[in-house]
């Protein structure tokens, strides 16, 4: 039995895809992925697609002469496209599965589930509907802000062939199952004896719940239902419902593009006006994207001694809830290798966990972000967080800047990183 | 308000500007940065005695420039000292309340130091809890983490449940 498990970091740039491999006694591992998706605006390198990372994967299974690639479980932490984009391909109606792990809200039986999504897709297609508006670009006059935020609202745009995959794809008939944070104790898959999986979020939690209703997007509706009504052709409905009459009344083109403001407003007024129409936008898509983030999966596997935290995106609220319970605090205690949240962002790795929780005195074995710089957003990743974890970890890697002679690591040009995990042999 | 001051109120600002040029040491402003007189109110109490006692108060602020050391900024806001004077309505200093920035002109003054230090210590922790709170820091490019600290001090912004309104870290 070896002494190590073995995890497989793919180069996804700005995304997460990990394959982790649980050594068995005499039997290939129990391979488990989590995630398989890459941000548009921060693909690993000019011509690359997420197939490739897919490809990359089904040569990993085949290794050893499987023929027929198999893997244990697929994780699915949220479906923001940086974590599912590389579902969406058709090399899995080859690959074996034997369980889908997916967080509640992706429950099709569960009303309040349905709740949530809908409540989020419903302002992703507003959102986009808003920001391709040919006023849009026009009354913003800054090309590069303009970008920058659809690529933003894209990321949370239902990927449905990806999703698809994930709920009804895959060969064999694996069983899906919608986690939620369990009191009941952790998950113990029979194929892998001394496994155990603690699901440490999303929470069924009231308030955790009302962290996935984005707040502020309801404005954005309204190009929903133009959207909708523009599609059927149809007269609209309740036109005349309005305080005022027609007469006193300019389209929403002609508000977005402020060609109707009058003479009465100076080039400073509609600036400001234009000025407060942005940050209005950028607030909606990012509380969107923190919503989504916050049904995120956050997954302890625990395994001989091992503890792999893979807290997908998972926000403040999941991060809270998980640091207050004494039982969970104990748990993330006992990390040895630390999946980055949110590709090294400052708000999906508390400074309580990294200072309080986290030892100094002996240090996890190794933490990683799977990362690559967007100029758009250079918060991503945080300089500060990962030097504090500098202090907490044997070694920090970064798959965009990947380094030869990591003892324990092993880079793959061209795919990714391999790490070794000390796990009782 | 001194823009909108009648002639009146603007000698009483001016002298007002004067008494606290001539007396910055002892109101613990800096007398290396120009003052400025932020207010001036009447203020209307009842004693003790059931008597009606009339007070002035006045503010007094200080903003150090871009580039000086003293200057101390976040997210396009400003940490300013300031001095609120009260006078009893025969022109006597009765109390004064100060919010200084570190300075020479505080050495000598081991508890307003330290008040200074501690200003400006609370500005820069208030600042990093805002950060770690506000999702938009995320998704923010250079130039808008530079406006950040004056864009979330917006009306909107607390009907929006930013975090301004709720820190609980």
């Amino acid at each position: 039995m070896p002494d190590s498990l073995r995890i497989r970091l793919y180069d996804v740039g700005f995304g997460d895809c990990f394959l982790v491999e649980f050594p068995r006694h005499a039997e290939a591992p129990f391979r488990v992925l989590v995630d398989c998706g890459a941000h548009r605006s921060g693909y690993p390198r000019p011509g690359w697609k997420p197939e490739h990372a897919v490809r990359a994967i089904l040569d990993d299974l085949a290794e050893g002469g499987h023929d027929e690639p198999s893997l244990d479980v697929v994780v699915a932490t949220h479906r923001h496209q940086d974590h599912v984009s590389g579902f969406d391909s058709r090399l899995w109606r080859d690959v074996a599965v034997g369980e889908v792990w997916m967080p509640w809200t992706e429950n099709p039986d569960d009303p309040e589930a349905t709740a949530v999504r809908e409540r989020q897709s419903r302002l992703a297609l507003g959102l986009q509907m808003a920001f391709e508006d040919p006023a849009f670009p026009a009354r913003t006059g800054d090309p590069e802000a303009v970008a920058a935020l659809r690529a933003l609202a894209a990321n949370s745009l239902t990927n449905e062939s990806a999703m698809r995959t994930l709920h009804r794809g895959f060969r064999g008939s694996p069983q899906r199952r919608f986690l939620a944070a369990r009191d009941a104790g952790p998950l113990t898959p029979a194929g892998c004896p001394g496994l155990a999986v603690h699901v440490l979020g999303p929470s069924r939690d009231i308030d955790v719940i009302r962290e996935m209703d984005p707040p502020g997007g309801q404005s954005f509706l309204r190009f929903l239902d133009a959207g909708t009504r523009l599609g059927s052709g149809a007269p609209t409905e309740g036109a005349d419902a309005g305080p005022f009459s027609r007469n006193f009344r300019i389209s929403p083109a002609e508000h977005e593009s402020g060609q109707r403001h009058g003479p009465a407003a100076s080039p400073e007024i509609k600036a400001a006006a234009a000025g407060t129409m942005m940050a209005a936008d950028f607030a909606a898509a990012v509380s969107l994207d923190k919503a989504i983030n916050g049904t995120s999966l956050m997954l302890m596997f625990a395994f001989r001694g091992a503890y792999l935290l893979f807290p997908g995106d998972a926000q403040w609220g999941t991060w809270e809830a998980a640091l207050r319970d004494p039982t969970t605090r104990d748990l993330l205690e006992r990390t040895t290798f630390y999946k980055i949240g949110h590709h090294g962002s400052h708000n999906a790795t508390p400074v309580e966990f990294v200072e309080k929780v986290l030892s100094s005195s002996a240090p996890m074995w190794g933490a990683v972000a799977s990362v690559r710089p967007v100029a758009s957003w250079p918060e991503i990743p945080r300089a500060p967080m990962l030097d504090a974890l500098r202090t907490r970890a044997e070694r920090i890697v970064r798959s965009d800047q990947p380094e030869a002679g990591i003892a324990g690591t092993e880079v793959r040009p061209g795919i990714g990183i391999d790490f070794h995990v000390p796990a009782a042999g | 308000m001194a823009a909108s001051a009648s002639h009146g109120e603007s000698v009483q600002f001016t002298q007002l500007h004067q008494f606290a040029t001539a007396h910055a040491p002892s109101l613990q402003l800096d007398p290396g940065l120009p003052i400025k007189v932020a207010g001036m109110h009447p203020s209307f109490h009842i004693d003790e005695n059931g008597q009606l006692l009339v007070e002035l108060v006045a503010q007094l602020t200080q903003s150090p420039s871009p580039g000086d050391p003293r200057h101390v900024s976040a997210g396009g806001v400003r940490l300013r000292a300031g001095t609120t004077v009260v006078f009893s309505s025969d022109g006597r200093v009765r109390y004064v309340a100060t919010r200084p920035l570190p300075g020479p002109h505080l050495l000598g003054n081991a508890a307003q130091q330290e008040l200074a230090l501690s200003r400006v210590d609370g500005f820069h922790s208030y600042v990093a809890a805002l950060d770690a709170r506000d999702p938009l820091t995320l998704w923010s490019d250079h130039r808008r983490h530079a406006r950040r600290m004056k864009e979330r001090a917006s009306f909107a912004a607390a009907h929006l449940g930013r975090p301004s309104r709720s820190i609980h870290a």
